[in-house]
């Protein structure tokens, strides 16, 4: 896929992954694991301009004996997510256009 | 090559040390800790290595991701001049102008070089055309002069032939580029 439309539909997927709670790394990869395997360094570019485009914030909180770092998605972040949920129809029609064509 | 844990996040600091400390620092703890969360879903320090991969491949994403979003990093602010993420035309300001000038001076030259090859090589067809027309003439009243009239007829023609197909591409190229120049003055690049 193209890597910047990929990138875009990542970050659409972790914001997705955080609305329901807030998380950490390992565990939004884990979570996102069977609908789009990430890498660790996929997952770290997509969370810092996640932070920097203030869509999510991020805290840290002990457990287990040691400091996790936990982002939590932000009402930008959750206004990004509905923009794109209220777009998937316009999404939809380019895809079946495309595919359509591609037969 | 095979790495532990903790020279994987040294080779990692080592390839992320032309960041500011600060991002170096963000990308060390991330990878920690990643490292540690997997440890205790029960992965082994070997696999935990194996799955982050190379370290020069992870830091080179850390940096470009940085790099593409440093124009917005405040520390990153750098007066117009120097900053190398600005968008080329701010930078390239002079250039274009300098380039704009020289087109539109030159465009008129152009032009009217165009017009003079067009009107060579249309006289040359109808002069040698009204040659060989003049030679027939000649031939059925008198027969001096007719072998000159043909010959200056045919080279001429033959000239304005030579001629026709090299200048009626060059216009055509001509004319694209000045269009696309004009379009381009109008949207103001």
């Amino acid at each position: 896929m193209d890597i910047q439309l990929k990138k875009g539909l990542l970050e659409i997927c972790v914001l997705s992954a955080l609305k329901k709670e807030e998380s950490y790394g390992y565990k939004i990869i884990n979570d996102l694991r069977n609908v789009v395997p990430l890498s660790e360094s996929t997952l770290y570019t997509i969370l810092k301009r996640l932070e920097s485009e203030k869509c999510l914030t991020t805290f840290t909180k002990e457990e287990s004996g040691r400091l996790r770092k936990y982002y939590r998605i932000t009402q930008a972040g959750k206004d990004k997510l509905q923009e794109f949920i209220d777009g998937q129809e316009e999404f939809i029609t380019i895809m079946q256009y495309i595919t359509r064509r591609e037969e | 090559m095979m790495y532990t844990r903790s020279e994987w996040l040294a080779a990692l600091k080592d390839e992320t040390k032309s960041l500011p400390k600060e991002e170096q620092q963000r990308a060390f703890a991330y990878y920690n800790e990643m490292f540690e969360d997997k440890f205790e879903q029960g992965m082994t320090e070997r696999d935990i290595v194996l799955s982050f991969g190379d370290p020069k491949i992870a830091a080179k994403a850390i940096i470009d991701e940085y790099l593409e979003s440093a124009p917005q990093a405040p520390e990153q602010k750098k007066t117009e001049e120097e900053n190398p993420y600005l968008p080329k035309r701010a930078q390239n300001d002079d250039t274009t102008a300098i380039a704009l000038l020289a087109g539109i001076a030159l465009w008129p030259l152009a032009v009217c070089a165009c017009l003079v090859a067009f009107i060579l090589t249309l006289g040359a067809l109808i002069g040698g055309g009204v040659c060989i027309a003049e030679a027939v003439h000649i031939g059925t009243t008198s027969t001096t002069n007719v072998t000159s009239f043909i010959g200056l007829g045919v080279f001429a023609m033959g000239f304005g032939v030579a001629l026709f197909y090299p200048v009626s591409y060059g216009s055509k190229k001509m004319f694209t580029a000045l269009k696309k120049f004009l379009r381009e003055i109008k949207e103001g690049k």
